[in-house]
């Protein structure tokens, strides 16, 4: 049993306890689950899920930085249909909230995914992926300009009752626009941030790494710049906030949820030790405890306060 | 698959920046089979740098006295960490992770490949294997890359080496070695393991000999579960993850690019 005290709200979402899975870094549960209970957790966003399946990248695929991680998956996923034929029956018998991260190239692709989605049981929320650095079309560059990421937003808003979290990307020069534009979309939620754009060269083969060329950046190295970027965005939208980034521990998780995140995604950090989501849960109970605070909510965006 | 503390029991350095490291890792040793990999996070304490844990194939599997035995060539920033492990000192592990080799007892007359630092999966394998005639081809720069040579030959395995140099056995690769040695069918299966460039000479030489065999794959990995799609390699298939299909593939399904 998960501590009630760990509670949040995410709009109309309700989840046991403030840790998420951060797309990509999961599967679709099955392998985790063979080292913990993943049901442990607030909740598990899936693979990015595009209409049809998509191979992915060439390898390389992953280069580790100091305390980072570049990835170029080129999200990889096995499309809509095996998804609900293969992987939903599985995650929709576990006892936590299913969030679906959905990618599409085309506007009509997200509507197609959405409304096939909201006719599917067992899903919670739809993540919009409107930031994904890895592919040519689609991908970020709807991420980018907010008009684009405000109709992206409607049209799934259109096509489906289920609760909308969009997920921004950190490769802008003002979030907060961006942000704006799609709480006005109909947004319920903003998840934010996906990985920022980069790379690193083979110096034998002098030559880019990753088989992509260019990657997204992750992990321990990237936290400050997400933790400020959940600052900002706090600041400008009244939705709740799910805020990732390199969080690895029970303090940058607070961290996050003072700067206005209701709730944590946890990635990279899963290949560092893969029980840390299950250590932040005990550790956001420990810090309760000692602090003789009675819900987790109440230090949501608390580090805003003035005085 | 489990996450275990090990413990160090020894690491010995072999010369050349190669050390062969055993540890008491109970759980693991019992699930473990030869060919599969085990993840080790090398980091010191709490430390997130070097973010990402190693994998190392499984050198030697003691199943009665749940000792682990690796081999490891110091490179970068986890394997020189790695190589500073004292006896008595607690080490991470995740494993035993992959699919290993099909079992050798099913054939009689078998070809082992190893390029350098490819060899220690093969070693458990012969290991695990009574009754099966093995020859090792196995290659490296020079001399002191061919590491446990003396316990090879007391395993009975017939040695065919092969260093750049010429410091020991044939000078050249050992994929020249074995053409000129082998006839069509004379094994019934192959098992290789190494670089990429002599995995693909390997099996197509053998394919031309028309004898059967697998292959154990090497690419870079961050969650070693099969999660993060980081790990493919391509074949006829498409993308398949390494860590979870593999690292051992059949040979006819592995697709190098030219
Ligand atoms: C299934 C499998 C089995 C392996 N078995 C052995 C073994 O028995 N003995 C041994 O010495 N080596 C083995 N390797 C290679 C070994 O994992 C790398 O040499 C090691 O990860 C390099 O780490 P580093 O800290 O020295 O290098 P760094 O340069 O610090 O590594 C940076 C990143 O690149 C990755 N990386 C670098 N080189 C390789 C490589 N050749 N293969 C895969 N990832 C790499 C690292 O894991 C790390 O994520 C194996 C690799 C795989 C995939
Ligand atoms: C290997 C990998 C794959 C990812 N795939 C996706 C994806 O499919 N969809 C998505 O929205 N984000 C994807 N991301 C981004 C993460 O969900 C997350 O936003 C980002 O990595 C920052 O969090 P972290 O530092 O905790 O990993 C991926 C990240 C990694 C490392
Ligand atoms: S390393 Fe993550 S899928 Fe293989």
């Amino acid at each position: 049993m998960s501590d009630p005290r760990l509670a949040v709200k995410i709009g109309r979402v309700s989840l046991k306890n403030p840790v998420v899975t951060a797309s990509g870094t999961f599967g679709f549960a099955q392998e985790y689950n063979r080292l913990f209970p993943v049901s442990a957790l607030g909740g598990i966003t899936v693979k990015g899920l595009t209409l049809q399946p998509r191979a992915g990248n060439p390898p390389p695929r992953v280069v580790e930085t100091p305390a980072g991680l570049l990835n170029a998956i080129g999200l990889q996923n096995p499309g809509l249909t095996v998804f609900l034929e293969k992987e939903l029956p599985f995650l929709r018998e576990l006892e936590t909230t299913i969030i679906v991260n959905i990618a599409g190239f085309t506007i009509e692709e997200f509507a197609r995914l959405a409304s096939a989605l909201d006719r599917a049981k067992g899903i919670s929320v739809l993540e919009l992926n409107i930031s994904c650095p890895n592919v040519k079309a689609g991908g970020m560059a709807f991420g980018i300009d907010p008009e684009a990421a405000a109709r992206v937003t409607r049209t799934v808003r259109a096509e489906t009752s289920l609760p909308i979290w969009v997920k921004l990307s950190p490769n802008v020069t003002d979030i907060g626009i961006i942000a704006q534009a799609v709480e006005e979309a109909g947004a319920e939620a903003i998840t934010l941030i996906n990985t920022l754009a980069g790379m690193a060269i083979d110096l034998k083969k002098r030559r880019p790494l990753l088989g992509n060329r260019m990657g997204g950046l992750s992990g321990p190295a990237v936290k400050p710049i997400a933790l400020r970027q959940v600052w900002q965005v706090y600041e400008t939208v009244k939705i709740p906030l799910i805020g990732m980034g390199g969080i690895s521990s029970p303090q940058d998780a607070l961290e996050f949820m003072m700067a206005g995140a209701s709730a944590v995604g946890v990635g990279t950090a899963l290949f560092h030790n893969p029980f840390t989501p299950l250590n932040i849960i005990d550790g956001l109970c420990s810090y309760l405890d000692q602090e003789k605070i009675d819900r987790i909510e109440d230090i949501i965006g608390i580090a805003h306060q003035t005085g | 698959m489990v996450v275990e503390t090990a413990e160090v029991i020894s690491l010995n350095g072999l010369g050349n920046d190669l050390f062969h490291l055993r540890l008491w890792a109970e759980k693991i040793t019992k699930q473990a089979f030869p060919g599969q990999f085990v993840h080790v996070y090398c980091g010191e304490g709490e430390s997130l740098d070097p973010l990402l844990p190693r994998p190392f194939s499984l050198f030697r599997i003691q199943k009665e006295d749940g000792v682990l035995e690796l081999i490891f060539r110091v490179g970068g920033k986890g394997t020189s960490s790695l190589s500073r492990k004292v006896s008595g000192e607690r080490l991470q592990l995740l494993g035993p992770l992959g699919r290993g080799f099909t079992e050798s007892h099913y054939f009689s007359r078998v070809l082992l490949f190893a390029g350098g630092i490819g060899m220690p999966p093969l070693y458990s394998l012969a290991e695990s294997s009574k009754g099966v005639d093995f020859t090792l081809f196995y290659g490296g720069r020079s001399r002191s890359d061919l590491v446990f040579l003396d316990e090879w030959q007391r395993m009975g395995v017939q040695l065919q080496l092969a260093t750049d140099d010429g410091s020991v056995g044939h000078q050249g690769t050992l994929v020249e070695l074995a053409s000129s040695l082998l006839l069509p069918q004379a094994a019934d299966f192959y098992y290789a393991c190494g670089p990429k460039p002599m995995l693909k000479a390997v099996k197509q030489l053998m394919d031309n000999l028309k004898i059967p065999g697998e292959l154990s794959l090497e690419e870079r990995m961050a969650c070693g579960v099969g999660a993060c799609l980081g790990c493919v390699c391509q074949t006829v298939d498409g993308y398949v993850r390494v860590c979870t299909e593999g690292p051992v593939f059949p040979a006819e399904e592995v697709v190098f690019d030219e």
